[in-house]
């Protein structure tokens, strides 16, 4: 049964797609994107398939260059039926639970290639094609929609018949254009019909393919495989993380992930800028693979290239470790040991300096704490003197080491406030110094002591010699001798 | 001073040390006869009693004899029995009493040495040219440790007789027993006359020059070593000795040079004690501590003294300190005590400096004066006054006055002090102290430009003297004050 109705939805679709613009086509883009939308406005409205929340990817397959498809689509080569076939197929295949953005993408491609094959004037010389598709767009707004229930229709049986309606008036049309009549003719009475065939078209086919009644054909591996690598690309391109992951999974259940996979979509990662992610794939393969020199060899100019930029901003470790691990992807790179090398070099001299500056700091708050001391005993004297030596010590600390060289500023900064008090307090405690001669005289006493002391030894010495002296006289002189 | 009429020692307290006679009991007088005594007889000429033994070994006049009925019978039995014996022995009486020399060599071979001293000296009233009965007499005196007799005797035979070496020799002997200046003296002549007696021979030089020199004559030393090195020019000993007694004449280049000739620590030990004497107490610094395993006492003290002039305090206390053995001199306690003031242990400091301060020696003035720098340092300014005094009792010098500044400034008496500084500095212009507290004293008083001169010449004092960690603070001070000096007069 046909339901015809005049549908406000259809006219607000179609005026929606109006400012889509794109290279002229068989119904030209406008066109073929307003049949897209309507089909899938009338595929949604009818409950079959929940496609609305997937309107703008369709639209955006729906607007898929030629070349693209072609790419997309190689059955396109041989005709556009067997491509309309081939990509049901496909879609079909690969289907899951759910209908995800790239496949939406698909929808919309396949949806501009059915929309193209049942639209009129396709084999009509250019000129008036092109003026026809013209009308049909500026007539766009004014369509009726009919609606009418879906149903699975197998391609090679079901699209013959409506491309060959679809042609029935070419000659004609061609004819009236001729003549200067243009759309008022042919044209624009069998518009509607011709418009309602193609939207019939798309949503019969999408219908097919969604509830699984396409003919089984042969999808290839290769099919598969360039299918989920154009995924991929799709989700790569849109650049959410999340969708990313979800989708991987779901893409990992469309075929198994070959190396050389597994490699495109690291390159696919690493082009799009998400090296990190290319890295993981790499490594995957490397994984699987460990001889594949091309994927290691990426690994590591990926690692020496990050070594570089931390280098650069003075993340040694961060450079050294990734200068590690281009070295541990591939061993014989020329420059990665070399620069681990290097930067851990970098390391130990930066460490060094930290070191000092620390132990700078240390000092220098050492002798500021001397200098308290000193203050808080009175002797300010000794506490300016130790200040000043704090200060050039702080001095000394680097601006390299942000935390030493905060740390300097500050105290330089209490310093010059210190120094200002306890220089005030110093004069004020002059007298303090009273008795600071003890040393002179104390050094004098010794001195003077230690003098009577040599004059001591000497006469020591005479003394013990005449002692001796004189003991050997009495030994010689015994009594009896007279 | 008296002088003992019994021996040349002189006394204090009436009991003469030497012979032990009590002078207090009056002119002295033998104890058995009126007659008198002279200084160093030993026998009393008068009664023959020996005042050192008690015996009387010849009757005197004036002796008391018995009257008894004369035994007429008795007398003819007697002079009969005596002509008879007198035929016999008289022959070798005759003999024996005609040499009272050989007489008294009998008596004191039978250990009758007084009686033969008195047989000698009788002998030799009547023959004083009997030099061998002289150089016996001598010998006996010496034997009978009357030293002061022996020494004379003697010298008179030696003097009398150039060749009698023994009694020269005997006669130092005797002279090396007798004690104080007196002994020393006739030490020194005996031997002059040992060294003119024996002109060839140059130890008998050496050992009047060591006479001399341990008496204080380092010049009559000096020139006795050179005698003694003119006899024999390669005597090392006296050479040695003629460099201890340059160095204490002051000629410390001549005393370098001869001390060299000294062999081993003693020499070093010397040769540090002149380099001492002449400032360089670097080089006194290095002997010292190279012959330190071997130092005496004098010389460890010495290195001790000159560690803590250098701020080396805990290795100068420790040289410093008594060994077991060896006794403490004030001079060595009162440097212990400075060493323990610099460390820090003033409570030890003061005990030492008290001891020091009541022995009454030469040092101790200046521990009296640190008492008073310590007791001021503590706030007890009844101390610290009291001595003050007591320091200024021995010496008021610059530091005394100094100290004494400080008190009068503890005290509130600022215009007192600040003279008492002024004038410490005017009678010792070199005494850094004085500078530093006039400075200081200039600067309460707010009279910045006098005051950092004062201080500046403190300084520049001290500096020259030695390095002070304190000095660097008041350097600073001085800093700070010519910066408020020159702001006052930007202003």
């Amino acid at each position: 049964m046909i339901a015809r109705s005049r549908a406000v939805l259809a006219a607000a679709v179609l005026a929606a797609t109006l400012p889509v613009a794109g290279p002229a086509a068989a119904w030209g883009a406008k066109a073929e994107s307003a049949i897209v939308s309507t089909a899938l406005a009338l595929l949604s409205k009818g409950g079959a398939v929940p496609l609305t929340r997937l309107e703008r990817e369709v639209r955006e397959g729906a607007l898929s260059a030629d070349q693209q498809l072609r790419e997309m689509i190689p059955a396109l080569a041989t005709g556009a039926l067997a491509g309309i076939e081939s990509e049901m197929a496909l879609l079909q295949a690969v289907r899951g639970e759910r209908i995800d953005p790239y496949y939406a993408h698909r929808l919309g491609a396949l949806g501009k290639l059915v929309a193209r094959a049942t639209a009129p004037m396709a084999d009509a010389p250019t000129v008036y094609r092109n003026l026809y598709y013209a009308d049909v767009e500026k007539a766009l707004s004014g369509a009726a929609l009919e609606t009418r229930a879906r149903r699975a229709v197998d391609p090679g049986a079901y699209l013959p018949p409506l491309m060959a309606e679809a042609a029935r008036n070419d000659a004609a049309i061609e004819r009236e254009y001729q003549a200067g009549i243009g759309f008022k003719g042919v044209a624009g009475t069998a518009f509607a019909r011709d418009v309602n065939r193609s939207v019939a078209a798309v949503a019969d086919v999408w219908f097919t393919v969604l509830s699984g009644g396409a003919p089984a054909g042969a999808v290839s591996e290769a099919q598969r495989r360039d299918y989920v690598l154009r995924a991929y690309r799709f989700y790569i391109d849109r650049g959410n993380s999340a969708e990313l992951d979800a989708m991987a999974e779901r893409l990992a259940a469309i075929t198994p992930h070959t190396t050389d996979m597994q490699v495109r979509v690291g390159d696919l990662y690493y082009e799009a800028g998400m090296a990190e992610r290319a890295i993981r794939e790499y490594e995957a393969v490397l994984a699987r693979e460990p001889g594949r020199k091309e994927v290691s060899d990426r690994i590591a100019a990926y690692y020496v290239a990050q070594g570089e930029r931390a280098m650069d901003t003075e993340r040694l470790e961060s450079a050294r470790d990734l200068f590690a691990r281009a070295a541990d992807a591939n061993p014989l790179h020329p420059e990665a040991e070399r620069m681990r090398l290097d930067a851990d070099a970098r390391i130990g001299a930066r460490n060094q300096r930290q070191e000092m500056n620390r132990a700078l700091v240390a000092r220098a708050q050492g002798i500021q704490g001397e200098a308290e001391q000193e203050a808080l005993r009175g002797r300010f004297a000794e506490a300016v003197a130790l200040l000043r030596q704090a200060e050039q010590t702080y001095r000394e600390v680097s601006d390299e080491f942000p935390a030493e060289a905060t740390t300097r500023d500050r105290a330089v900064r209490d310093i010059a406030f210190q120094l200002q008090e306890y220089r005030g307090a110093l004069l004020t405690n002059a007298l303090a110094f009273s008795g600071a001669g003890a040393d002179f005289d104390l050094r004098a006493a010794a001195r003077e002591r230690g003098r009577e002391l040599d004059r001591q030894i000497l006469e020591g010495i005479a003394r013990d010699a005449y002692a001796e002296a004189l003991a050997r006289a009495g030994e010689r002189a015994r009594p009896g001798g007279g | 001073m008296i002088q003992c009429p019994y021996c040349p020692s002189p006394h204090r307290n009436g009991i003469c040390n030497a012979c032990g006679v009590d002078l207090r009991k009056g002119p002295v007088g033998c104890k058995q006869c009126p007659g008198n005594l002279k200084s160093g007889d030993i026998v009393c000429l008068k009664c023959g009693l020996n005042l050192l033994t008690g015996q009387r070994i010849a009757p005197g006049q004036g002796v008391v004899r018995e009257r008894k009925p004369f035994p007429w019978a008795a007398v003819g039995l007697v002079a009969a029995v005596l002509v008879l014996l007198g035929a016999a022995g008289g022959g070798a009486a005759w003999l024996l009493l005609r040499d009272p020399v050989a007489e008294a060599r009998r008596m004191a071979r039978e250990g009758r040495a007084l009686e033969a001293i008195g047989k000698l000296q009788e002998h030799l009233q009547a023959k004083a040219d009997d030099h061998g009965a002289r150089h016996f007499l001598g010998e006996l005196q010496y034997q009978a440790q009357d030293f002061t007799s022996a020494v004379t005797t003697l010298d008179t035979v030696a003097a009398a007789d150039p060749a009698n070496e023994q009694a020269a020799l005997l006669a130092l002997a005797a002279a090396a027993k007798l004690p104080g200046d007196a002994g020393r003296g006739r030490q020194t002549a005996a031997l002059r006359r040992l060294a003119e007696n024996q002109p060839g021979n140059a130890e008998y030089r050496h050992w009047l020059g060591l006479a001399l020199a341990a008496g204080g004559d380092h010049a009559g030393a000096s020139e006795a070593f050179d005698a003694a090195l003119a006899v024999d020019p390669g005597f090392r000993q006296a050479r040695f000795h003629r460099g201890v007694a340059r160095a204490l004449r002051g000629d410390y280049d001549g005393a370098a040079e001869d001390l060299l000739a000294g062999q081993g620590a003693i020499s070093e030990t010397a040769l540090a004690a002149v380099d001492g004497l002449r400032g360089d107490e670097d080089r006194a610094g290095l002997r010292l501590a190279a012959t330190a395993a071997e130092a005496d006492a004098a010389a460890r003290r010495r290195h001790g003294a000159l560690l803590l002039a250098r701020g080396e305090v805990e290795e100068a206390l420790g040289l410093l300190r008594a060994r077991p053995g060896e006794t403490d001199t004030p001079a060595s306690q009162y440097l212990q005590a400075l060493a323990l003031q610099a460390i820090g242990l003033d409570i030890e400091a003061m005990q030492l400096h008290q001891v020091v301060s009541e022995s009454g020696g030469a040092v101790a003035g200046a521990a009296a004066a640190q008492l008073a720098e310590l007791f001021l340092a503590q706030g007890d300014l009844t101390r610290a006054n009291e001595y003050t005094r007591r320091a200024a009792a021995q010496q008021r010098g610059a530091r005394v006055l100094t100290i004494e500044g400080r008190i009068r400034l503890a005290e509130g008496e600022a215009e007192q002090a600040g003279r008492l500084f002024r004038e410490a500095i005017a009678l010792e212009p070199g005494y850094a102290p004085a500078h530093l507290e006039h400075g200081l004293y200039q600067v309460s008083r707010n009279n910045l430009v006098e005051g950092v001169r004062a201080l500046e010449q403190f300084l520049a004092l001290s500096r020259a003297d030695g390095d002070s960690p304190r000095l660097n603070e008041i350097e600073m001070l001085v800093s700070q004050l010519r910066q408020t000096v020159g702001e006052r007069s930007a202003s």
